[in-house]
This record gives structure tokens, sequence and C-alpha cells, in this order.
């Protein structure tokens, strides 16, 4: 039967696994937030060198199981014979996968701005640099805040996998606490509640903000998650 | 350590064999989740809220939770409950859940695409609801779904590698098994890259056409969010 | 001062790809003028304004603004010479508006002043209201674009432009996308503008505003001016076939 005595005595260890896998996953997406920015720049550049190398990598990550992903880095780093601890590989892992989406997400958010917005702060005289940041950006940003939010809930999930290559997150701290308890029913039920609450919130949290933004878009807010 | 594919050679039917059957568990996933979806999908658009929030919750529960988590789940915690399954049923099922929770989301997106207006002309000219849904509704939403179904197939046929971590015979697994062998880690999954790329590649290319030809009767406008 | 030079046009020719949409453009504005230039589409008229603010770049010929070159190229020249950015004399009024959605109206108004001019924020704001009360729009001032109509929104992106201070206002058709009941309110701003002494550049489908607020109207075809003239001359006495065909086919009728 399920036990709540179980529950109850291993939660801290669970929640301080949870910490890590949080932990990893926000590196993760924070460093696939500044490559996705570089990918989609060299992406919109116009020169075919910068471009066909982003959407090889793009296609590459799209189209392959983010295990492998994993394992192809996970081995290779230590085929160039580097020492690096697992979380910094599943981190890196977590992130390279990720940055190739965001990259796409840029893109396309760059591409959908009307040129007559960019047009007018010509006209007004601004530099590149004050449109990028000023107009570019924020209109950008504000319309990818859910789908990156989306993207953090992604990668919450992929960082299950890297337990694979023994980093101690949320999932492996529970294989190891079922490896002595011997109660996989709650500990595995726990684990995956625990995942559930922390993607619950997050898409909690686009709803609000979809509400919030549409002072300015006009739209009202949406239920999709 | 240098690097030599050319130890592939000797094990390309093995992958050829897990290939195959990455293909048979992600088929009957896709057939068995796009069914279970559908009455997935009417819970979550039934008139009641109580039977409304059972929808949701299944999907979010899938949706929420790593499906590592869930393959554990149904491989290790259900035998305890009498469910014992060979290792290939229990990759088709907890696919064939996962799936449905999706599948059932896009069916939604797309019936609430059709606007409502078209559906009252129907019923309007006093066709059942039946007759308004597959004439009227069906054709309109397909055009819009099928670039989702695509992404999810290939979706599936991503999640399917984890399976290979409960043992089931699929490419990631006869990848690991060459592993054993060989100790050639970076080969093989270099290789099971390449594999699993091709696969989706072409499924996306063919997916395409078939979206074409649903799609023949829009203006290829699309249309801007913005203000 | 009353008669010194606003805009110099030497030889303009623009082409897209293997189009050519400007072929030699010789036009010459003097300060305080307002000159409306009509046509049919795509006889280059639009092209030809965005030009003077370097929003199209020429394929060759000679743009002076004021005293200061702003664009020269001509045939041989491998690099054409550009002035200096932020030191743009000319404000521009679109076809669509192009409010920054993200901004209220007020952000709107002082953005460019701000980071462009590195204006005071107070002034600015001080500036942008007066500027607002103008146009008759001060209530909107913490609104988002998206809750005006079109001719608030035009009437704000007026507003927008008359910040920075321009020589010489551009207008791009700036009522043909307004509902017809909206296009009065933008034509008043305009006509008081006119009435200041504001030089302006009219790219318009009306011809009333054309024929009443103009000094001069310029009639373009198929990348060149074909006509220009008092709007008596051209609306009354016009010379060429193709003014008088296009004059034919629109619905106005202005002095009889």
């Amino acid at each position: 039967m399920f036990e709540f005595e179980t529950v109850v005595k291993y939660l801290p260890n669970l929640l301080h696994g949870a910490l890590l896998t949080a932990g990893i996953s926000a590196g993760a997406i924070v460093l696939a937030f500044l490559g996705g920015i570089l990918l989609s720049q060299m992406r919109v550049s116009g020169l075919k060198v910068l471009q066909l190398p982003v959407r090889a990598y793009v296609s590459f990550i799209r189209g392959v199981p983010f295990i492998i992903q994993l394992f192809v880095i996970y081995y290779g780093i230590s085929l160039i014979g580097v020492d690096m601890p697992t979380w910094l590989i599943g981190m890196l892992a977590l992130a390279m996968n990720s940055a190739a989406y965001q990259s796409e997400y840029f893109r396309a958010g760059l591409e959908s701005i009307p040129p007559g917005y960019i047009e007018a702060a010509r006209a007004l005289d601004m530099s590149k640099l004050q449109i990028l940041l000023r107009i570019k950006m924020p209109l950008v940003f504000a319309k990818l805040v859910p789908p990156l939010t989306n993207e953090f809930i992604l990668v919450l999930k992929n960082s299950a996998i890297v337990s694979i290559i023994s980093v101690v997150e949320l999932l492996r701290t529970g294989q190891q606490i079922i490896t002595t308890t011997y109660r996989p029913t709650e500990i595995y039920i726990m684990v995956a509640a625990i995942y559930l609450v922390i993607n619950l919130g997050l898409m909690l949290l686009i709803n609000l903000y979809r509400r919030k933004q549409s002072v300015w878009t006009g739209r009202s807010g949406g239920d999709r998650a | 350590m240098t690097i030599d594919f050319s130890i592939l050679l000797d094990f390309y039917p093995a992958l050829l064999h897990g290939l195959y059957n990455t293909i048979l568990i992600c088929a009957s996933s896709l057939v068995l989740g796009m069914l279970l979806g559908v009455p997935i999908c009417m819970l979550r658009m039934s008139a009641s809220a109580v039977v409304r929030f059972i929808g949701k919750s299944y999907i979010n529960v899938v949706r929420g939770t790593p499906f590592l988590v869930q393959v554990y789940l149904l491989y290790y915690v259900g035998p305890l409950y009498g469910l014992t399954l060979s290792a290939f049923a229990c990759g088709v099922i907890t696919l064939t859940i996962f799936g449905s929770a999706y599948f059932a989301e896009i069916y939604r997106s797309g019936v609430e695409s059709v606007p409502k207006g078209h559906l009252e002309a129907a019923r309007s000219l006093g066709m059942s609801r039946f007759q308004a849904f597959t004439r009227i509704t069906f054709p309109q939403m397909m055009a819009l779904i099928i670039p989702m179904l695509t992404n999810q197939l290939v979706g599936l046929v991503k999640e399917s590698a984890i399976l290979s971590t409960v043992t089931v015979h699929e490419l990631t697994f006869a990848g690991t098994r060459i592993i054993g062998e060989t100790f050639r880690y970076f080969e093989v999954y270099i290789a099971l890259a390449l594999l699993y790329w091709i696969l989706n590649t072409l499924l996306a290319a063919l997916a395409d056409k078939w979206e074409a030809h649903f799609t023949k009767y829009m203006k290829r406008n699309k249309r801007s969010e913005w203000i | 001062m009353g008669s010194s030079v606003a805009v110099e046009v030497t030889g303009l020719h623009k082409k897209f790809g293997d189009q050519l949409v400007l072929k030699g453009i010789d036009l010459h504005i003097d300060m305080g003028e307002v000159v409306g230039i009509i046509g049919p589409s795509g006889s280059g008229k639009s092209t030809l304004l965005r030009c003077l603010n370097l929003l199209e770049t020429p394929t060759e010929g000679v743009i002076r603004i004021q005293d200061e070159v702003l664009y020269a190229r001509q045939a041989g020249e491998a690099r054409p010479a550009k002035s200096a950015p932020g030191k743009l004399k000319t404000g521009m009024v679109f076809q669509q508006f192009n409010l920054w959605p993200h901004m209220t109206v007020l952000e709107n108004v002082i953005e460019a002043p701000l980071r462009v001019k590195k204006t005071d924020k107070k002034a600015a704001i001080q500036k942008a209201e007066a500027l607002l009360a103008k146009v008759g729009l001060l209530e909107k001032r913490d609104m988002h674009p998206i809750y005006l109509s079109g001719g608030q929104q035009q009437r704000v992106a007026i507003a927008r432009a008359l910040a920075m201070e321009p020589e010489i206002m551009l207008f791009d058709e700036p009522t043909s996308a307004l509902d017809p009941e909206l296009v009065g309110d933008v034509l008043r701003v305009m006509k008081d503008l006119a009435g200041e002494g504001m030089t302006m550049i009219v790219v318009t489908h009306e011809m009333e505003f054309a024929a009443n607020v103009a000094d001069r109207v310029i009639f373009m075809d198929q990348g060149a001016i074909v006509e220009q003239g008092t709007p008596e001359t051209i609306f009354r006495h016009s010379q060429s076939p193709r003014l008088q065909q296009f004059l034919s086919n629109t619905s106005f009728t202005a002095f009889g």
C-alpha cells in the first residue's frame, strides 16, 4: 500500500534533488538564451558561411533524440580528454539542445516585425543599436515570453534524462532512495508530482503573462500551455 | 583513442533491426495514441466542468512530467500491482499514453480554429451534428493540424529512444548492445544520431507533401499576428 | 530666408532589381513650400519620397537637403557620399502610421528626442504634451496605440515626427489607410501645419487637399515627373494626355 511515512521521510531529499534539477535547467536555459540569440543573428546575417552551419545544427538537434545528443556530448568530451563534472555536461547538453530551438523562435520573431516599425525609427534617425534595443528586442521579447517559458518546461523534462549519466538530480535522487527503501510506488509518484508542480507553476505564469501583455496587444489572455 | 567508423560495418544488421523495431513501436503508438486522443479531447471539451477537469488533468499530468519518469512508473511500479508487461508492450503503452495527451490538445486547437459561424451555417441548413463535423469542421481543421501531427510524430520517434533504458529492443538499445561488444561509444552514438536524423527528416518531408494536399484551397498569405 | 532651398534633387535614379522605378528625377523645392505629389500607383511617387530620408537608397543621383548633401552618387562612382547620421532634417508620416505598439502614445513621441537628440526627459515630455495638445490627443497620452482609431494614431504619428523639430515634413499617403470619416481630422492637422509655414511634401490620393492646400502639384507617372505647376494649372489646364487620363479616372472635380 501507499506509505505516506516514506514520502514524508524522504521528501527533503527529493526536494534537494529538485533544487539541482531546477538549477541545471535554469543554467541551461540562460546559456541557451544567449546561444540562441547568437545563432539567430548568424541565421539572419545574410551570409551563407554563417547560415549553413546554423541550419545544419538546428536540423541535427531537432531530428535527433536528446538522449543520443547527451551521449554524443558525454563521450565526445571524454574522447577529447576534457575532465568535466557530469552535472556540467548535462547542463551543456541541455543548453545546446535548447539553443537550437530558441534560435528559431528569435529568428521567427525578428522576421515577423512589420518593417514599418523599423522604418519609423529610421525616419526618426535612430541608430541600428537603438532600433535593436528599443524597438526590435521589446517587440520580439514580448512575443517570446510564452514560448520561452514553454521551452523552460521542455528543458526541465529533458533534464530527467541527464540522470542517465549519473547526475544526482531529482530522478536520480529518487532512484537512490528506491534502492535503499524499495518503495518505487511512493517515490516515483512523488518524483512525478514534483515535476508536475514545477511545470504547472510555469504554465500558470505563461497565462498570467498573456493577460498582462494584452494591455498593448489588445488580445485577451490565452489558456494554452 | 582514434575514431573508426568501419567497425559499424559488421553490425549494421543489428542496427537495421533496431530501426525496424523503432518504426514498429512508433507506428503502433501513433495509431493508438491518435485514437486514444479522441475521447481525451472529448473529455477536455465537454460541457460539464467536472468532466472537463478530468480531461485537463490527464493532459496536464502527461505533459507536465518527463517521459522517462512515466516509463519508469509503468515498468518498475506496474508489476507490483500485477501489471506484468513485456518491455515492448510497456514501450508501446507509455508512448501511446504520452502521445494521446498531445493529440487531444492538437484536435482541440483544430476544432477551435474553425469559425463558429461555419457550423451554424451547416446546422441551419439542416445538417446533423455529425454531418457538420465530418463535412465542415473536419476538413478545415485538418489543414491546421497536420503540421502539428507531424511534429508530434517526430516527437514520438525521439521519445522512443528513451525506451532503451527499460530494455525495449529499439534502435538506441541495439546501439548500446553494439557498444557492449566494441566499446566504441562515440562512433555508435554518431551512427544512431544519423539514423534518427534521416528517419525524422524523411517523415517531415513526407508530411510536407501531405500538408500541401490539405491546404490547396487556402491562400498562401500568412496572417500577421501584429496589430 | 523666404526662398532658400529645402530640397534639391538632380538626376535621381532608383532600381529595384532590374526594374527602373525612378528615371532621372530633377526637383527643386523651396523652404515654406507645400508640394503635393499625385500619380497612379506604381508611378514611383512613394519611392521618391522615401529616397529623401534614405529609407530607400538611390541607385544614382544627388539629393541636397537645405545646404547639405544627403546623398551623391554619379555614374561610375563606387561609394555614395552620405550625410552623417543623427542629422536628418526630415520627419516622415507613413500610410500605416507605424506607431510602436509596445509604447504608450507619450512614449512614442518622446522616444526619438530622448535617444537621438538626448533631450532632457522633462523637456521632452513638455514638448510632447504640447504637440499632443496641438493634434487634439493630449488626453490619450498614456494609452497604447491599439486603443486609438486610425485617424488618432495618424495624428500621434504626426506629433511624433514633429517632436524631432524637422525642417521638412514628408507625408506618404497619410490618409489612404483611414476610414473616410476619419480623414478630415488628419487633413485639418496638416492644413494647420501648412498654415504655420512648414515645408511639406505630401504624396496623396486626396485631390482636394492637393488642390486647396498645396502651393504646387507634381504629377508623376512611370518613374518620371510628367507635369508640375500650381493646383490651378494642374487641375484645370493640364497639358499631357496622361494627366488628363489620370484626372478623369478620379472622382475629384476641383474648380468645377
